[in-house]
């Protein structure tokens, strides 16, 4: 773990070697004691302990302002932190709401203790459609409780045609539109974590989107001005508290599939102009043609076989 | 829909073709037109861009009546919509003519597997509706599209086929499209086809289409060479009120190198270059006019050359659009550059690994 952690912090913060490695220690330490206790085997001591640990935000404060929402839903749009884990555990307390959680793979893991603990009546983990068609049975149940909807946008994936690619990073990076489907299907306020301040005061603050679009629809552009926003907040968080951050990893992993996929659209193009030329222009050398498809094809082939296998479920 | 509209405005959607009626949706075009401001900026580059033949007035006249066709086509979708089944058959009967009924002819009779395809053009769904009519009773028609779930606009044709009533069949385009296209293909059946749309999958090529490079998928091509079915081009369009034209193409050529790839490749080239005449002769009916450069090679920045001579240079312009001097694709496309300029340089393929990852 600390030299995949070591790698994605070299690749995707561009610090030097020995930072990188400082900051993977740290990191996979934290992380180690995470695993452990969600593999504990006892859901309810691993609740307590997250509930233990030092959190970088106060509590009180966080506690405060989502309270003042009363019976309201809301949507907390968390980077996937050791914070945002441990907030979640302080959180799930309130046994007047629901927890409806997305589903992936990291949420499948860290919030198992969640959903096998005291807590499992009210926490649930759904899929990006689930989540959009529980939110849109809100209207339908009335008395029901107020729901808490969380969602990692880092790591959370949904339908291709649904991702939007944004930079984070320094790098493309796709995003699920799920956060602002929901927001604009009347789910709001929508929160994450502000860092802003974070290189100053060790704490992070919950922050809320303000629209400041004139109609308020999941237009392109409110989408788009939605996504930046959040994105630029998570970006925050990944680096000046990157050692809180769990999807260091897959993170760097979808970073560098998209960098695949750009490279390939790109080698596509350099392959069409090639063809045609050949159609168009006896003179272009033959062998030269041929081999230079070849390695086209060859390079394509490699920089798609990690989507391909991915496609196939090949992990 | 059927179900949710009033039948009164039912009855209006239905008899919404009198010369008055036509006129108000031409105003309601021009009007829509003046209101969006970007996107006629936009459409009027991409023509300028297809067509730089045509001088500014030409441009004007021609976005006026690719506003007009989109207006139409759209009212007719929704006419379709609200028409009961006996009505329907009969409008469809009666109000559209063929075209290169020979080519329909011998697409019925041969034993072979036929393709159909039509891009987003003018009165295409009229003319699905009557294709699978005039293949009634010859050969069962399935239709390839984008499920409702992904394409909105998708989710009135199965409801329209079964009022038809000509057995025909929806295939989504999902991840078990290969198998059911093939199978309808196996029993010689035809199956429909809209090879003018795209997303960046692995499967995309670059193929020409109006001097510069469009994104094509390799489907259509795939399923023909497959099945060696008879590759049919279908255009539909408004002729004038109450009227509608289906034309039947000449077959598509299939290539036959035996190279699967490389055939997939050419026939694309095939199909494109049949859209493109098409669309030269009536461009007003295409519907993507708006998102012609977004199919194109990088804005459309570069241009097939016209010339022998200059392919070279204008792969170095290529080469600076895609990609940096110092980043390793760029060095590796440096590297072919040299090679195809006769420069016999080292190969910085390894250089390009380190970026997409060794095998």
């Amino acid at each position: 773990m600390f030299e995949e952690l070591t790698f994605s912090m070299l690749q995707m913060l561009h610090v030097p070697l020995n930072e990188a490695e400082r900051l993977a220690r740290t990191a996979a330490a934290r992380r180690a004691k995470m695993d452990q206790l969600v593999r504990s085997g006892e859901p309810d001591r691993a609740l307590s302990a997250f509930r233990q640990m030092r959190l970088p935000l106060d509590l009180a404060e966080v506690t405060r302002e989502l309270e003042s929402h009363g019976a309201e839903s809301y949507l907390l749009a968390l980077p996937m932190t050791v914070s945002s884990v441990a907030l979640l555990a302080h959180l799930v307390e309130d046994a007047h709401r629901r927890f409806c959680i997305i589903n992936t793979s990291f949420t499948r893991f860290y919030f198992h203790p969640f959903l096998a603990g005291g807590t499992r009546e009210r926490v649930q983990l759904l899929t990006s459609a689930e989540i959009i068609a529980h939110n849109r049975g809100r209207g339908e149940r009335p008395n029901a409780d107020a729901v808490t909807y969380v969602t990692f946008p880092d790591h959370q994936t949904s339908r291709r045609e649904t991702m939007w690619c944004l930079p984070f990073l320094g790098e493309d990076y796709e995003f699920s539109a799920l956060d602002p489907v929901l927001f604009y299907r009347g789910l709001s306020p929508l929160f994450t974590f502000d860092a802003r301040d974070f290189a100053s005061t060790g704490r992070l603050k919950l922050i809320a989107y303000q629209d400041a679009a004139v109609s308020h629809e999941a237009t392109e552009l409110n989408v788009r001005a939605l996504l930046a926003w959040l994105v630029g907040h998570i970006e925050n968080v990944f680096r000046q508290n990157p050692t809180d951050v769990l999807a260091w990893s897959e993170t760097q992993m979808r970073a560098s599939r998209m960098r695949a996929r750009a490279i390939v659209v790109k080698l596509k193009l350099v392959e069409g102009y090639l063809r045609v030329w050949k159609a168009a222009d006896p003179k272009l050398n033959a062998e030269t043609y041929v081999r230079s498809i070849a390695e086209l094809g060859k390079l394509q082939e490699s920089a798609n076989a990690p989507e391909k296998a991915r496609a196939a479920g090949v992990r | 829909m059927e179900a949710v509209v009033p039948s009164s405005f039912a009855h209006f959607l239905m008899q919404s073709t009198s010369p008055l009626c036509t006129a108000a949706i031409n105003k309601v075009a021009e009007i829509y037109e003046q209101l969006n401001e970007s996107k006629a900026e936009t459409l009027k580059c991409n023509f300028a861009l297809a067509f730089p033949g045509l001088s500014q007035a030409e441009i004007l006249d021609l976005m006026r009546k690719h506003r007009q066709s989109l207006f139409h086509s759209e009212l007719e979708r929704r006419q379709l919509n609200v028409m009961p089944p006996a009505h329907l058959r009969r409008f469809i009967q009666k109000h559209v003519e063929i075209e290169g009924s020979e080519h329909l002819r011998e697409a019925r009779e041969g034993p072979e597997p036929v393709i159909l395809f039509t891009p987003h053009y003018g009165s295409f769904a009229v003319g699905v509706l009557r294709a699978i009519m005039d293949f009634e009773n010859f050969k069962k028609v399935s239709l390839f599209y984008e499920s409702p779930e992904k394409n909105p606009t998708t989710s009135i044709y199965k409801g329209l086929m079964e009022r038809l009533g000509c057995d025909a069949r929806v295939l989504y385009n999902d991840k078990t499209a290969v198998l059911k296209g093939l199978r309808v293909l196996k029993k010689g059946q035809v199956l429909g086809m809209m090879p003018d749309v795209f997303e960046y999958n692995l499967g995309l090529m670059y193929v020409p289409f109006f001097g510069r490079l469009t994104v094509a998928m390799g489907g259509t091509a795939f399923f023909a060479l497959k099945a060696n079915a008879r590759l049919i081009p279908g255009y539909s369009w408004r002729r004038e009120r109450q009227r509608f034209v289906l034309q039947y193409g000449a077959p598509i050529e299939l290539s036959r190198t035996g190279d699967m790839a490389e055939d997939i490749y050419r026939t694309t080239v095939r199909i494109f270059a049949n859209i493109q005449e098409q669309l030269t002769v009536a461009p007003e009916h295409w519907v993507y006019w708006d998102t012609f450069t977004e199919r194109m090679s990088y804005g459309a920045e570069i241009e097939i050359p016209r010339a022998s001579d200059a392919w070279l240079p204008q792969f170095g312009k290529l080469r600076h659009e895609l990609a940096t001097d110092t980043s390793h694709l760029g060095r590796f496309l440096s590297s072919l550059e040299a090679r195809l300029r006769h420069v016999d340089e080292p190969s910085q393929e390894a250089a390009l690994w380190e970026t997409i990852g060794a095998p």
